[in-house]
């Protein structure tokens, strides 16, 4: 018995050596980056009607967008550091309450320790990775897994968003084919939007740190007490190359969108 | 269960005849040793056209010449069935884009499946699932899936295995790609790793649409005035102009030179009460979520002129028709996105424009290449 714990205590020495030899450890923290989306302020649902402030209702099928260039923004002594320079979210998994309340979750490790003012997160595409070069990146990259779905070859640029639905158009409370359908597709690199946050984030050594971002789609399609009109079917469908004010508007409404 | 019964049967019946083999030879029968035959495999570069994306080849089954050529036998040889009626060639036949002109393909026996054959073209950059429905996410996991499907090729992968350790072809075949030492190293594993290797190679980039969106070709006038009016409609470009034709296909049908966007949509092609109610719920018998019922994966429209009929069951003859549905409407049910899939009211010259722009996805040299042709002929 002695033997044994004198061997167990030799292989943990001899471990813990090794691993100290082969990496000192630079103090440093986690951060894991926990996004939500919303409507109004609550979890959203896919596929539950949600109320539309023209008194109608929509319902949406699908909303996933890129961002990129996430960084925290450093002060004083500490620099700025760039958490991931693209992500894809997708919440095709929001399909009940208990889905919705759960995040999107990304991790990052070693992120140097400081005293940072806030985050800021740009909601597209950056242009130098914003062209068909981008799905010849390595597959585990975001730009290359969802190329297919996401680059629109005719722009040469990728669609930043998606966000799909239906509005209840005769507004009699039922969803059908005769109401109308939207599908709001901003691409292209006129329609990227930065937005910074402020709010202090102070990383200690082996913090793990829970960066809560919400997303209000609410807010993208309702901007300063204007909702987007539904009803015209100019607003149906939107595409930077032929419609870019619209586009440029909704990516532009990801400012008072997202929330810390 | 009859059909269990029957296949436990007729894996015990062969076992017999293999143990009945083994007994000539006297004892145990310990394979052959196969390191008299050289192995040295030698790499083939993948040459990515322009439009399309990186592949994603698996670090343990990199591409070589030998490779390749198993798997090209392994797909054009009837001994991987019951049989031996059937290849995979039997439903996915080059001259139609390694598709096949049926709605439903028949496997052995006559039995009919209850889905249609998809093209197998530029395969290898597929990166959101196999099948209509999505099911399989690797070339290698997806090859062994007909073999033992009792609608398709019936037979089961031990007896396969069996008839492969057993001829001299396959074991030097087996042996110059993968190295093994000994016959009966060849497994199902091996077969789907050369499966997948002649798979990858199936690229195809030269349609005349290629020609001119990649600039392969200086000819400006490569493609017909109605079959730029045609693009038009499929790309959206005339979005925003007030009375303008827009098919919005490219919303489903784009990822570049793919012509797939690899996405799982309902186009609205079957009427239903509700969404429990598909006969093939597809994409939701998968996903077990409710909302993907009656989804299926916006397959790819590259050389589509040469593999009708169309969609999952084969439903639509023409593309004609295939246009007539989009421009209706279709169907609504709850997890349609009607923002696309809605009323066109397209023309009679629109509709002509888009079949015509249909017809310039068609690459002729795909299945003129004579390295995808059948090597038993
Ligand atoms: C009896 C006809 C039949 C035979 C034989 C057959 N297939 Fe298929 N194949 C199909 C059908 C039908 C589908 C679609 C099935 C589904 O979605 O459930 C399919 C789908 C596929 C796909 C998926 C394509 C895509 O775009 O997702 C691949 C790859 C494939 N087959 C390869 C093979 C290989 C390799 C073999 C031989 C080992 C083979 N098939 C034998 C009928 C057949
Ligand atoms: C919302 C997505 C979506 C849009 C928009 C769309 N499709 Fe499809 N398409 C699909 C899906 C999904 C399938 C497979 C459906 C099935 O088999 O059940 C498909 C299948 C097809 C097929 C048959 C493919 C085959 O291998 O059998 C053709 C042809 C086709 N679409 C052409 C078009 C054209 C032309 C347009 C524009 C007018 C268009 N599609 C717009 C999603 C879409």
């Amino acid at each position: 018995m002695r033997n044994l714990a004198f061997l167990l205590l030799a292989i943990l020495g001899f471990a813990a050596c090794g691993d100290d030899d082969a990496q000192p450890k630079d103090p440093a923290a986690t951060v894991n980056l926990n996004f939500r989306a919303l409507y109004n302020g609550n979890p959203l649902v896919l596929y539950q009607p949600l109320d539309y402030p023209d008194g109608k209702q929509i319902r949406l099928q699908n909303f996933n967008f890129f961002v990129s260039k996430i960084k925290l923004l450093g002060e004083g002594t500490t620099p700025d550091y760039q958490l991931s320079g693209i992500e894809f979210f997708d919440f095709v998994g929001n399909q009940d309450a208990t889905a919705a309340e759960k995040p999107l979750t990304r991790n990052y490790e070693k992120v140097p320790l400081g005293t940072y003012k806030g985050i800021s997160i740009d909601f597209g595409v950056p242009s130098e990775l914003n062209n068909a070069n981008s799905g010849s990146l390595p597959s585990d990259n975001p730009l290359r897994q969802h190329f297919a779905s996401h680059y629109w070859s005719d722009w040469d640029s990728y669609i930043f968003m998606k966000s799909e639905g239906i509005y209840d158009s005769t507004g009699d409370g039922v969803f059908n084919q005769s109401d109308i359908g939207f599908e709001h597709h901003p691409g292209t690199n006129e329609v990227l939007t930065s937005v910074t946050l402020l709010q202090p984030i102070v990383l200690t050594d082996k913090l793990v740190y829970d960066l809560n971002l919400f997303g209000d789609v609410y807010e993208i399609y309702v901007h300063e007490g204007v909702a987007l009109d539904l009803s015209d079917p100019a607003n149906k469908n939107t595409q930077s190359l032929s419609d870019l004010p619209l586009a440029k508007s909704l990516m532009n409404h990801w400012l008072s969108a997202l929330s810390l | 269960m009859k059909k269990i019964l029957f296949l436990l049967l007729f894996g015990i019946l062969t076992l017999m005849a293999a143990c009945k083999d083994d007994d000539d030879g006297g004892g145990t029968f310990n394979g052959e040793d196969l390191t008299n035959i050289a192995y040295e495999p030698t790499p083939h570069e993948l040459v990515i056209p322009k439009g399309l994306p990186s592949m994603n080849i698996p670090a343990d089954n990199p591409l070589t010449e030998q490779g390749i050529e198993l798997g090209r036998r392994l797909f054009y040889d009837p001994i991987l069935s019951k049989d031996s009626t059937i290849s995979c060639s039997s439903c996915h036949s080059l001259k139609f884009s390694f598709n096949d002109v049926k709605a439903i393909s028949p496997g052995v026996g006559g039995l009919l499946g209850t889905r249609s054959s998809m093209s197998l073209i530029n395969i290898g950059f597929q990166n959101n699932g196999l099948f209509w429905d999505g099911r399989s996410l690797t070339l290698e996991d997806q090859a062994l899936h007909p073999v033992e499907n009792p609608v398709e090729m019936a037979e089961i992968w031990d007896n396969v295995e069996v008839k492969l350790q057993r001829s001299a072809d396959y074991k030097k075949r087996f042996r110059e790609a993968f190295g093994i030492s000994n016959s009966l190293e060849i497994t199902k594993e091996l077969a789907a790793k050369a499966l997948a290797q002649f798979e990858r190679t199936l690229i195809s980039a030269n349609s005349r649409y290629d020609k001119k969106r990649w600039q392969l070709d200086p000819n400006p006038f490569l493609l017909s005035d109605l079959e730029v009016d045609g693009q038009k409609i499929y790309y959206d470009d005339l979005l925003g102009t007030a009375g303008a034709p827009t098919g919005h296909c490219a919303h489903c049908h784009d990822g570049s030179a793919l012509y797939s966007s690899e996405v799982y949509r309902n186009n609205a092609i079957t009427q239903v009460a509700s969404l429990d109610d598909f006969p093939d719920k597809g994409r939701g018998e998968v996903t077990k979520l409710r909302s993907d019922n009656g989804m299926f994966k916006s397959s790819s429209l590259r050389n589509i002129a040469l593999t009708a009929p169309y969609m999952h069951d084969g439903r639509f003859q023409t593309l004609e028709e295939v246009i007539e549905h989009y421009n209706s409407g279709g169907h609504y049910a709850e997890n349609v996105v009607t923002g696309s899939i809605t009323t066109l009211n397209l023309t009679d010259y629109d509709k002509k424009a888009l079949l015509a722009f249909l017809h310039t996805l068609t690459d002729t040299s795909y299945y003129n290449n004579p390295a995808f042709q059948n090597p038993f002929k």
